[in-house]
């Protein structure tokens, strides 16, 4: 049994006794209660385990706990600053980018981590060779293609990334 | 999953020290092939050895103008890099069709070389797999073989290998840079990974308890007019049926220079000699493609469930080589 | 003809209109709660046995390895588990014979202390199985296809 140290959501955590079998995603739901992240399929095929380490957008499932000594993580829990929503999560909200919910968490950080791979110029599998990206439907689609929603909401997920990322285009 | 001890190397020689004379410990890289198939009961370690925090997370050029890749460079941060999307474009899109993008932000360029096959048959431990246990036979012949090998195969075992980096790699002559308790080595990566032959257990001719520490791509001019045709069930997240690596050098119609690596077909990525041999010297005609495609596929043994496959890799083959000549055109 | 006449269109307020889910803010925070996602003390983990042939029964399971690992609590099979009165409905019919209908079939479950624990118990139960031959070939030319009325 082990020693993690970790910061999640900007709370430092000292913690002991970590079975090394853990992954980050049931550290972060069994230990830290921290529920937002979803166990949809534990093998890193759905995506509703999606969290973001150091600023990047990782499976939680296929990664274990004891990985990530001095990392910063970001679960969905700390993406709103108070009261106020990030601008993903509102889109999402007003889009009416789900139903049932349980790939949203997933959905919305992986989000947050693909808007700012775009921003970077980071190129996508379909648009390899162009300068600068832009995020149409078929863009968002490929570099959402590791979240899975079992209840079809997709059209109003897209909706809702590509408000954001217009907004980010605007401003 | 059985339990583990787990620790994270502080430098290279103190990693490979941990892995001798310790039979049951692996290398931990990203583990999102290790952690899944951990818990699958596949891969059952003892001890992980963490090497991700090792400084192999470079891309450098090289005095001969090629690239040296660290073994820890992230699959996302390769496919972005730069040198990689100017000079070896077939890379950067092979590694951005793989997996997904939470994925490709875990992977590291070993851990992509070092992935095991996706056989049902061998991730699934209560179906019997030559692979998992030599002797114990082969599940996938006479079952569902449609992700399954159509060259190189043999009684034992037709399962493929899954990476699309590596067979971009495999096209430019790259190097595996591995250190060992006593030495270092340099494997070029067509003899990297292994035909199943009688020993599908081993994937690769790595020995326990070597590290791979970098691939080395050699320059290759013409490879700026390269790309990575992949053809699937689904139109991302799914891995190849057949997927092709090509790189072309043509001047007044006629082939200069060619790369081909096929992918999806084999238990190892497919460096396409006799397509190149048939290639060379020749007009950039459809028909002289085909001739090449045929000259490869001559030697496919395909799987009733997978026939399917010869003539979607000759198609794939002859659309990627018409895209390139006709850019180059 | 006025708003109240018999043909008058309707005239709506909420029917048809945008609506932001009331549950929205809680879903888009990762506050909602899902399943067990409620506080508890000291929660136990349950992992399945699963049958790995498709039909027949379970001939013996051998859970001693199981009950043995630190952390297990208990092992539940259709030899201890609770008898259910009706099997009215088959799909809480669970571990109450030791006949397999399909491959990955609860035939047992491990109670242990952790997620880890569990899992890795489930994998220390051995079964033997009468195994019978299983026909999930849905083809054209069967002898046993038949017109739905």
């Amino acid at each position: 049994m082990d020693a993690l140290h970790v910061a999640v959501n900007g709370v430092a955590h000292d913690l002991e006794g970590i079975d090394p079998r853990t992954t980050l995603l049931d550290l972060l739901r069994e230990r830290l209660h921290l529920t937002g992240s979803k166990k949809g399929c534990d093998h890193g095929q759905c995506g509703a385990c999606t969290v973001l380490v150091n600023g990047r957008r990782i499976n939680a499932c296929l990664t274990l706990a004891l990985a990530h000594e001095g990392d910063a993580i970001t679960t969905i829990e700390g993406l709103a600053q108070g009261d106020m929503l990030h601008p993903v999560q509102a889109a999402f909200v007003e889009h009416d980018g789900f139903q049932c919910g349980y790939c949203t968490p997933g959905q919305i950080c992986s989000a947050v981590g693909m808007l700012d791979e775009a921003r970077q110029g980071r190129p996508s599998y379909i648009s390899g060779a162009a300068e600068h990206v832009e995020l149409d439907a078929a863009e968002i689609r490929e570099r959402m293609s590791g979240n899975l929603c079992r209840c079809g909401a997709y059209v109003n997920i897209v909706a809702a990334i590509r408000d954001v990322a217009q907004q980010v285009a605007e401003s | 999953m059985t339990p583990f001890a787990y620790e994270r190397a502080g430098d290279a020689a103190q990693a490979v020290a941990a892995m001798a004379g310790n039979p049951g410990a692996m290398f931990l890289g990203g583990g999102t092939n290790l952690v899944d198939h951990m818990r699958l009961g596949v891969a059952t370690p003892d001890r992980l050895v963490d090497v991700t925090r090792l400084p192999f997370d470079r891309i450098e050029e090289t005095p001969d103008g090629g690239v040296r890749i660290g073994a820890n460079v992230r699959n996302s941060d390769l496919a972005a890099h730069p040198l990689i999307r100017a000079r070896y474009p077939v890379l950067s899109q092979a590694l951005l069709s793989g997996a997904s993008g939470q994925l490709r932000n875990m992977a590291t360029t070993a851990g992509n070389l070092l992935q095991r096959t996706r056989c049902v048959y061998f991730q699934n431990v209560d179906t019997p797999c030559n692979k998992r246990r030599p002797g114990d036979g082969c599940s996938a012949l006479g079952g569902y073989t449609r992700h399954h090998a159509i060259l190189g195969a043999s009684e034992h075992c037709i399962a493929v290998h899954p990476s699309d980096m590596a067979v971009a790699m495999v096209a430019l002559d790259a190097t595996v840079e591995v250190l060992g308790p006593s030495s270092e080595r340099r494997i070029p990566l067509v003899d990297f990974h292994r035909l199943p032959g009688d020993e599908p257990n081993r994937d690769t001719v790595l020995r326990h308890g070597e590290l791979i520490t970098a691939v080395a791509l050699p320059a290759l001019p013409f490879a700026v007019h390269s790309l990575y045709r992949k053809v699937r069930d689904r139109r991302s997240f799914a891995f190849a049926l057949v997927s092709v690596a090509a790189a072309l050098q043509v001047r007044d119609g006629m082939i200069e220079d060619v790369r081909l690596a096929f992918g999806g077909v084999a238990h190892k990525p497919w460096r396409a000699t006799r397509a190149e041999e048939t290639l060379r010297g020749q007009p950039t005609t459809p028909g002289q493609f085909a001739r090449a495609a045929d000259a490869e596929l001559a030697a496919a043994q395909p799987q009733p469930g997978n026939a399917f496959k010869v003539k979607m890799l000759r198609n794939t083959l002859v659309a990627a080589l018409q895209e390139l000549a006709g850019a180059a055109a | 003809m006025s708003a109240d006449a018999p043909n008058a269109p309707l005239r709506t307020r909420s029917i048809g209109q945008p609506l932001a889910r009331l549950e929205g803010r809680a879903k888009v925070t990762g506050a909602a709660r899902y399943a067990w996602e409620h506080d508890l003390e000291h929660p136990l983990n349950v992992y399945p046995v699963q049958a790995t042939i498709a039909r027949g029964s379970v001939a013996s399971m051998n859970v001693e390895a199981a009950r043995a690992l630190a952390g297990v609590v208990a092992v539940i099979t259709h030899e201890n588990a609770a008898k259910i009165r009706s099997d009215e409905d088959k799909e809480l019919w669970i571990l109450q014979s030791g006949d397999i209908g399909f491959r990955g079939q609860f035939i047992g479950a491990v109670i242990a202390e952790s997620l880890e624990i569990a899992r890795h118990a489930a994998d220390l139960v051995r079964v033997q199985y009468d195994q019978q031959p299983h026909d999930a070939d849905f083809r054209p030319g069967r002898d046993d296809l038949y017109a739905p009325e």
